[in-house]
């Protein structure tokens, strides 16, 4: 390749455009001609500059303005519509009640737990089963993929980004890279940790959109997987409180509160690795840092 | 609540009441696709208006088309087709806006820029353009005095990260028709900004004057 060549093409290099083989020739003639090479540079230089350029964010009255205009989600008064979101506190809920009714009295009115109808002892003892259960991990495995909309769409979000190739936004395995990167991004900042001493490697972060709002996602990699752990400010009481992992569509689901933040992580690991996976973040994020203000 | 309406009437099979379910359906799939693109939709629609009003104004039109539009979406990548439809609605726009002037299109040939010519170095220096944060503003204002045509390729290439296809789709033009103007928008970027800094160049320390071409003819 000559310089009359080099020339047209310097814009595809620089776009990562070109085939293999013309970037290859391209690269040979540039270390031999430092003309191309300052142009080549040079062109680096302005499309960093273009970058520089304010990247413009919907703001939120447009986005509510366009859920709002689209047809309902959800039909009014539709037989069937499921509401399944709240098993598992519900679940946990009525057994608690059942624990306490027999010392204070059900509210009057109040419809009896199932544990209440059974009587005390019984009660006592799904109580103490569904602590035991809840404090390990509350791990279930539902059948037929029926696990409330918000688990899909993390599910549906989480493989989108793999199959788009867009899975991270910002590159980085370092924790004070990625942290400030999702600054003026969000109206929240996510505590990011890098795991790899735990072999969960951060591999960067991206922003996705899952419940009408923007989150925080912090990209794991362990072994061969991919684990998405989405960060969102523990402001929504409609997801269940208490920590879980399950399954949807053979993907792992883990869900635990701390730091302020509601955390959920999806990935095609083992639910297990989940849980290393919660107990490493936790560990970090307790251990007293020098910097705790990055 | 008119534009659902609307839209509704411009899909009568949807307001059959069995029907319900499915337009809940649709609508949730159209929510799933759309939705998270919302960022890029008016990301596009700012810099190719040049005012957050017309952009809400865009956005929201270009979602409604999409949603008319979403049984021609063959599930391929949502980013460009609806990015083409955004782009699409603000085209269309402009030129109600200007219906009562002749509009020519944008002629590539006529273009100034010689791009090709090994003898037009971008500048002497390539740290001159390593541009610092408060250098952020002129690159705005740069761009935004460059004539459409270059700076929706150069918006979805540097912002948006977007392939050449991909860029050709949203633009509805041949490949090497995004190529050229991708590589003429940064010459004339580059010979804006050059000017900023004195290093080693006679220069003023401000932009030089836009020359406010707004129209996609370029010829305002």
């Amino acid at each position: 390749m000559d310089c009359n060549e080099v020339r047209p093409l310097l814009d595809a290099a620089l776009d990562r455009e070109l085939s293999a083989a013309d970037a290859h020739r391209l690269q040979q003639h540039l270390q031999a001609c430092p003309d191309c090479r300052r142009e080549a540079q040079a062109l680096q230089a302005v499309s960093q500059a273009t970058r520089a350029a304010p990247y413009f964010r919907a703001p939120d009255a447009l986005r509510a303005r366009i859920a709002a205009a689209l047809p309902a989600v959800e039909p009014v008064g539709e037989p069937g519509t499921p509401a399944p979101r709240r098993h598992i506190p519900r679940l946990f809920g009525r057994a608690w009640k059942g624990w306490r009714s027999p010392q204070r009295g059900a509210p009057a009115g109040a419809p009896p737990g199932p544990a209440a109808v059974l009587g005390w002892p019984i009660g006592i003892a799904i109580a103490a089963l569904a602590l035991a259960a809840a404090s390990i991990a509350l791990v279930v495995h539902r059948p037929g993929g029926a696990s409330g909309p918000f688990v899909d769409e993390l599910v549906a979000s989480h493989i989108r980004a793999q199959l788009s190739g867009h899975d991270i936004d910002v590159v980085s395995s370092d924790q004070h890279t990625v942290k400030p990167w999702f600054n003026g991004r969000l109206d929240y900042a996510p505590p990011v940790e890098d795991l790899a001493d735990s072999g969960f490697a951060l591999t960067g972060g991206r922003l996705d959109y899952v419940d009408h709002r923007r989150v925080a996602v912090l990209v794991y990699r362990y072994r061969k997987h991919v684990i998405d752990v989405y960060v969102m400010p523990e402001t929504d009481t409609r997801v269940p409180q208490a920590k879980t992992v399950l399954t949807s569509d053979g993907y792992a689901l883990a869900s635990w509160h701390g730091h302020g933040m509601r955390w959920w992580a999806v990935g095609d690991a083992e639910p297990a690795v989940l849980d290393q996976l919660h107990a490493a973040l936790e560990s970090h994020l307790d251990r007293p840092k020098a910097d705790a203000s990055r | 609540m008119a534009e659902t309406d609307k839209d509704a009437n411009a899909v009568p099979d949807e307001r059959r009441p069995s029907n319900k379910r499915g337009e809940a359906e649709r609508s949730r799939r159209f929510q799933q696709v759309a939705l998270p693109h919302l960022d890029a939709a008016y990301n596009l629609a700012r810099w190719l208006s040049g005012n957050g009003g017309d952009a809400d104004d865009i956005v929201q039109e270009a979602y409604m088309r999409a949603l008319r539009f979403f049984d021609t979406f063959r599930g391929e990548n949502a980013r460009p087709w609806l990015l083409a439809i955004v782009r699409r609605t603000w085209y269309t726009e402009w030129q109600r806006r200007t219906h009562s002037r002749e509009v020519a299109s944008f002629d590539d040939e006529l273009d100034e820029t010689s791009v090709f010519d090994e003898t037009c170095s971008l500048y002497a220096d390539p740290q001159v353009l390593l541009l610092q944060g408060e250098h952020a503003r002129l690159v705005r204002e740069a761009l935004e005095s460059l004539p459409v045509e270059f700076r929706e390729v150069l918006i979805l290439r540097e912002l948006e990260d977007m392939s050449y296809r991909d860029i050709a789709v949203i633009a509805d033009l041949p490949l090497g028709t995004v190529m050229s103007r991708l590589a003429r928008g940064r010459r004339k970027l580059a010979a804006m900004l050059a000017p900023l800094h004195g290093t080693g160049r006679a220069g003023t320390e401000t932009i030089a004057q836009p020359t406010a071409k707004e129209g996609p003819d370029g010829l305002q």
